[in-house]
C-alpha cells in the first residue's frame, strides 16, 4: 500500500488538542447524586497513577482517536498498487547524472543496466505509448511519446550518461508537464543510482547497481603567502561500511606530493595538504585505491594569476591619480593605444584621433572637449544622483577650489557640476567612451578624500572590464562559468581540445565534462578547472529512503486508492461516537 | 409534566382496581343498613333471613330449592378516601425519565383507579413541606385537576416526609388509603414519625418507593465531585470498583431497613426503579403485592 498524501498525517498532531480538551473535561468531572449521606465516608479507591489513566482514557476519546486516525488516512490518500495488463501511457526516466557512469562488478556501467531496464519495460508494454527522459540537471528528452518501440529502443541504445549533477523531481515534472502532463502517463518510472526525495508518490524509482564509493568531494589549491609553493586543501568521502587505507595525491604536472591516512566508514574529512616545491597553476588530485565510478577518484584545480589593466598615459604625471588606479586592480603602463584597456589624460589636450576608453582629468580632446577660463567653484551640484560613478560616493565630502569652463558635446551626460562650471560628466559615441573629472586634482582635497579612490573605482568600471576576481573554487560540469574579466575571448576549448562555440556576445558557457578547459583571449591562455558535481558521490541514501524504491523494475502497477474505505469507516466510527455520545448524555442526565 | 399522561395510559389500567382497602374497611352490607348511596357491592356470603332485612337480598333461587329464606351478603366497598402524598423534592429530578416524570405516572395511575372506583381522591404533593394540591373529591373532574397538577408541578426543594405527613394529617380529618410515593433515600428516622402517626389515625398507608437505577447501581469511575442535588453539599471521591460495591451494600441495607420498617408495621412496600415501566409495575408489582386486583 502506499499513501499518495502522506503529508496529511500532519494533521494527527490534532489528537494532541483532543488529548487536552479529554483531560480538562475529566477534571471537570462531578456527580449530582439524589443522598449525599449514601456516598459519605466510602472508602475511595486508591490506584494507581495508571490505573487512574486507564480510567480517564475512556472508550469514547479512544473512538475519537480512532475517528481522526482514519480521517486522516482518508486524506493521506491510500492506495493499493495493482497488477495491471495495459497502459495508457508509459514515461521511462533514466538518471543520467554522472554517477551513471559507475562501472559495476559485471563490467556494464549503472547507465547500461538502467538502459537494459527501460528496454525490458518496453518489451512488456510493446503497444504503449512511451516516452524516455534522461534526468539530470540538464535533462532531455530522449524520445517524445509514441508507439514506435523500436525508435525508443535505438534512442535509449543511442544515449549515453552525462557528467552533470543529479536532476530533480521538480525538473521532472517540468519535463513531463512540457510532453502533456503527468496525468498522460499512468506509469512513470524512474531508473536511478540513489532515490528522490521528492518525487510524487505515484512514480516508482527503481535502484540500479549501487556500491561503496571512494571519492574526492573538494579540491582548491592557493599560493602560500610567502610564494613559496601552494597549499592543497581536499576533502575526500569514504561512502562505504569499511575502514579504507587511502592516498590522497596532488599533481601540478611538475611535482606530486601524498598523503595517506585511514578513513573511518561513512567519513567525509577535510585534509590540508601542503605542497611547498609546487610552482605549476594547474592541479590534479586523486584518491587511490581506485573504484568504480573514476570520474570522482580525480578532481581538478586551476590557480589563476590575476590579469592587469593595460593603461596608456598622456600628458604630466601625477601619482595620486595612479596610486587610485592601483588600487583599484593591477596597471600596466603601455605606449602602443592597441594595446591600452584605458587612456589617461591628465593636465594635457589629446588629439582628436584619441579612440576607445578614456579618463580626461584636467585635460580635454580636440574638436570635442574644449577647456576655458578656469573659475572659481562654489556649492557643487549633484545633477544625477543615481549615476553608478557616484556609487559610494559623497561629493559634499569634495572641496574644489576652481575648475575650468569646458564645451561639451552635447549628448554629454553631467553629474556633478557648480553653476555652469561641469565637474565631471560621461560621454560616449561610436569610437570613445569618456569620463571627464574637470579640476586639476591637485587644486581640491580629491587626492585625500576617501571618495577619489571610490570614485575612480567607478569611472574605471565604467570603462574597462576589471580582472575577474580570484576564486578559490572550482565549477561543476553544467554550472555557468563566466569568462569574464580575462579579455577578449579568441576560443575556447574543451578537456579534449576540441573547440567550443560561443554564441556571438555571450561570455558563460556551460561545460559538459570534467578537466581542464582551456580559454584564449588576448590576453593568454586560461585554464578553467571542472569537476564533476561532489553531490554525485555520495550514495548512501538514508534508509527510509531505499525503503521508498524498489529493488527492480515491477511487471505493472496501478493505484486503487483506498480512501473511499478510509472515509467509510471514519463515517462509521463517527455514528458510533455520536452513538456512544448520544447515550453517554443520557447517563449523565439519569445519574443527576 | 402531564402531557404524557395520556388518555391511552390511563385507558389500559382499566382492568385492575383497588383491592387493599377492602380488606381493612370494607362492611357487610345486609348486615347493617348501608346509609351511603352508590357504593357497589360483591358478593360474599349467604346467612339466615332476620326481620327487617332488605327483601330484595332474599335468594329467592335457593328459597325455591331448599325452602330456606337465606339472604345475600356482600362485601360493603366502601366510599374510602384515597389520599396521596407524592415526594417533588429536588433528588426526584434525578435520572431520565427522572424519578418524579415516573412518579407523576404512578400518582395518575392510583388517582385514575381511585376515582373509576368511585372513591374521592386527594393529591398531596409535598417536598420539605406540603406543596398545594387537591382536597378528595368524587367524579372523573378531578382527575383532569390532578393532571393537571402534575403537569404544572415542577421537583424542588429538601424532602421532610414526616414534617409534610404532618401537614397533612393537620388537612385531613378522615382516614383513608394514604398512598406515599418517593425515594425514600433517607434514614428511617426521616419518615418513621410520620407513618406511625398515619397509623395511629387508621389511615390504610402503601409506600411506594421509586427510584432510579443510578441511584442503586451508580456508573462512575475516577476523582469525582459527588454533589448532594437537595442540599449541594459536595464531597470528593476517587471512585473505583470497590466504592462501587460499598455504595451499592449501602443502598441495598437502606432498602432492607425501609422494608423492614413496613413489614412491622404492616404496610405494604413496593419498590421500583424507572427502567421498569409504569404499567408493568402496576400489573405486575402492585397486582402481586396485592394493593390491586
Amino acid at each position: 500500500m502506499t499513501l499518495l498524501n502522506p503529508a496529511a498525517f500532519y494533521l494527527l498532531f490534532a489528537s494532541l488538542l483532543l488529548l487536552v480538551l479529554h483531560f480538562l473535561r475529566a477534571r471537570e468531572r462531578q456527580r449530582e447524586v439524589s443522598a449525599l449521606f449514601l456516598w459519605e465516608g466510602l472508602p475511595g479507591d486508591p490506584q494507581s497513577r495508571a490505573a487512574r489513566l486507564r480510567q480517564q482514557i475512556d472508550p469514547l476519546l479512544l473512538l475519537q482517536l480512532a475517528i481522526l486516525l482514519a480521517l486522516v488516512t482518508a486524506l493521506a490518500q491510500p492506495a493499493w498498487r495493482v497488477r495491471s495488463a495495459s497502459l495508457s501511457g508509459l514515461a521511462i526516466v533514466l538518471d543520467g547524472s554522472a554517477s551513471m557512469r559507475t562501472v559495476a562488478e559485471d563490467g556494464a556501467t549503472r547507465y547500461e543496466q538502467a538502459v537494459e531496464e527501460a528496454r525490458a519495460l518496453l518489451e512488456q508494454y510493446r503497444s504503449t505509448t512511451a516516452a524516455v527522459i534522461q534526468l539530470s540537471s540538464r535533462p532531455a528528452i530522449l524520445a517524445r511519446p509514441g508507439h514506435d518501440h523500436e525508435d525508443l529502443q535505438n534512442a535509449l541504445l543511442r544515449s549515453d550518461p552525462t557528467w552533470y549533477g543529479d536532476g530533480t523531481a521538480a525538473t521532472l515534472l517540468s519535463l513531463l508537464g512540457s510532453l502533456g502532463g503527468t496525468s498522460r502517463f499512468e506509469r512513470v518510472v524512474v531508473l536511478s543510482d540513489h532515490s528522490f526525495s521528492d518525487m510524487p508518490a505515484s512514480f516508482e524509482t527503481v535502484l540500479v547497481d549501487r556500491a561503496d564509493n571512494l571519492a574526492l568531494t573538494g579540491f582548491s589549491v592557493r599560493g602560500n603567502p610567502d610564494g613559496g609553493g601552494v597549499t592543497a586543501l581536499v576533502t575526500a568521502l569514504n561512502d562505504s561500511d569499511e575502514y579504507q587505507d587511502v592516498t590522497i595525491r596532488i599533481d601540478d604536472r611538475e611535482n606530486q606530493t601524498t598523503l595517506s591516512v585511514l578513513m573511518a566508514p561513512g567519513a567525509e574529512e577535510r585534509f590540508v595538504i601542503p605542497f611547498p616545491n609546487s610552482r605549476g597553476t594547474l592541479f590534479t588530485a586523486s584518491i587511490e585505491p581506485a573504484d568504480g565510478f573514476a570520474a570522482d577518484n580525480r578532481r581538478f584545480f586551476s590557480l589563476e594569476r590575476p590579469i592587469d589593466v593595460r593603461v596608456r598615459w598622456l600628458g604630466s604625471e601625477n601619482r595620486y591619480l595612479m596610486a587610485a588606479l592601483r588600487s583599484v586592480a593591477p596597471v600596466t603602463v603601455v605606449d602602443s593605444p592597441d594595446d591600452a584597456d584605458l587612456t589617461v589624460v591628465y593636465g594635457a589636450r589629446a588629439p582628436a584621433s584619441l579612440a576607445g576608453t578614456v579618463l580626461l582629468v584636467h585635460a580635454g580632446i580636440e574638436d570635442l572637449l574644449t577647456q576655458g577660463e578656469t573659475l572659481p567653484v562654489g556649492r557643487i551640484e549633484v545633477l544625477n544622483a543615481d549615476h553608478p560613478v557616484l556609487t559610494d560616493v559623497d561629493p559634499s565630502n569634495f572641496r574644489i577650489h576652481d575648475a575650468p569652463t569646458a564645451s561639451l558635446p552635447p549628448s554629454t551626460d553631467v553629474v556633478l557640476a557648480a553653476g555652469d562650471v561641469p565637474l565631471l560628466a560621461t560621454y560616449a559615441d561610436e569610437t570613445r567612451t569618456v569620463f571627464y573629472l574637470a579640476p586639476d586634482i591637485l587644486q581640491t582635497n580629491l587626492p585625500i578624500t576617501i571618495d577619489f579612490p571610490l570614485l575612480i573605482r567607478n569611472i574605471v568600471a565604467g570603462l574597462v572590464r576589471l580582472p575577474a576576481e580570484l576564486s578559490y573554487r572550482s565549477a561543476d560540469v553544467g554550472e555557468p562559468i563566466s569568462l569574464a574579466g580575462r579579455g577578449s575571448v579568441t576560443g575556447l576549448y574543451d578537456v579534449e581540445e576540441n573547440p567550443i562555440s560561443l554564441p556571438e556576445g555571450l561570455l558563460t558557457f556551460h561545460p559538459e565534462s570534467p578537466g581542464f578547459h582551456t580559454l584564449i583571449t588576448d590576453r593568454g591562455a586560461f585554464a578553467i578547472a571542472v569537476n564533476v558535481p561532489a553531490a554525485e558521490s555520495a550514495f548512501s541514501p538514508p534508509a527510509e529512503e531505499i525503503e521508498a524504491v524498489q529493488p527492480g523494475v515491477q511487471s505493472t502497477l496501478r493505484y486503487l486508492p483506498l480512501w473511499p474505505v478510509a472515509a467509510a469507516l471514519t463515517i462509521l466510527l463517527l455514528i458510533a461516537e455520536a452513538y456512544i455520545h448520544s447515550g453517554r448524555r443520557s447517563l449523565m442526565r439519569r445519574a443527576r | 409534566m402531564a402531557t404524557f399522561i395520556d388518555e391511552a395510559f390511563l385507558q389500559r389500567l382499566s382492568n385492575l382496581r383497588f383491592i387493599v382497602k377492602g380488606r381493612r374497611k370494607g362492611h357487610l352490607a345486609g348486615l347493617h343498613a348501608s346509609p351511603r348511596a352508590g357504593v357497589s357491592l360483591e358478593f360474599a356470603d349467604y346467612r339466615a333471613y332476620a326481620p327487617g332485612d332488605d327483601f330484595r337480598y332474599i335468594d329467592w333461587n335457593v328459597f325455591g330449592r331448599l325452602d330456606r329464606l337465606l339472604v345475600k351478603t356482600y362485601v360493603h366497598e366502601a366510599d374510602l378516601p384515597i389520599y396521596i402524598l407524592t415526594d417533588y423534592s429536588a433528588s426526584m429530578r434525578i435520572g431520565i425519565p427522572s424519578k418524579a416524570h415516573y412518579a407523576s405516572h404512578l400518582t395518575a395511575a392510583m388517582a385514575y383507579l381511585g376515582l373509576r372506583g368511585l372513591d374521592r381522591v386527594g393529591l398531596f404533593p409535598f417536598n420539605d413541606q406540603l406543596i398545594p394540591g387537591l382536597p378528595a373529591r368524587h367524579g372523573m373532574s378531578q382527575m383532569g385537576k390532578v393532571l393537571r397538577l402534575l403537569r404544572d408541578i415542577e421537583p424542588g426543594g429538601r424532602t421532610s416526609v414526616n414534617r409534610a405527613i404532618l401537614e397533612f394529617l393537620s388537612q385531613t380529618r378522615e382516614s383513608g388509603l394514604t398512598i406515599v410515593i418517593g425515594d425514600f433515600l433517607a434514614s428511617g428516622a426521616a419518615f418513621a414519625d410520620g407513618f406511625s402517626r398515619l397509623l395511629h389515625r387508621g389511615d390504610e398507608v402503601v409506600i411506594l418507593q421509586v427510584l432510579d437505577p443510578e441511584d442503586v447501581a451508580p456508573h462512575a469511575a475516577g476523582t469525582t465531585r459527588i454533589v448532594d442535588v437537595e442540599s449541594a453539599e459536595r464531597i470528593t471521591l476517587t471512585i473505583g470498583q470497590r466504592t462501587l460495591e460499598e455504595y451499592a451494600e449501602r443502598v441495598r441495607r437502606n432498602r432492607e431497613r425501609l422494608r423492614a420498617f413496613s413489614f412491622e408495621r404492616g404496610i405494604p412496600y413496593f419498590q421500583t426503579t424507572t427502567d421498569v415501566p409504569v404499567e408493568r409495575f402496576l400489573h405486575e408489582d402492585l397486582r402481586n403485592g396485592g394493593l390491586l386486583k
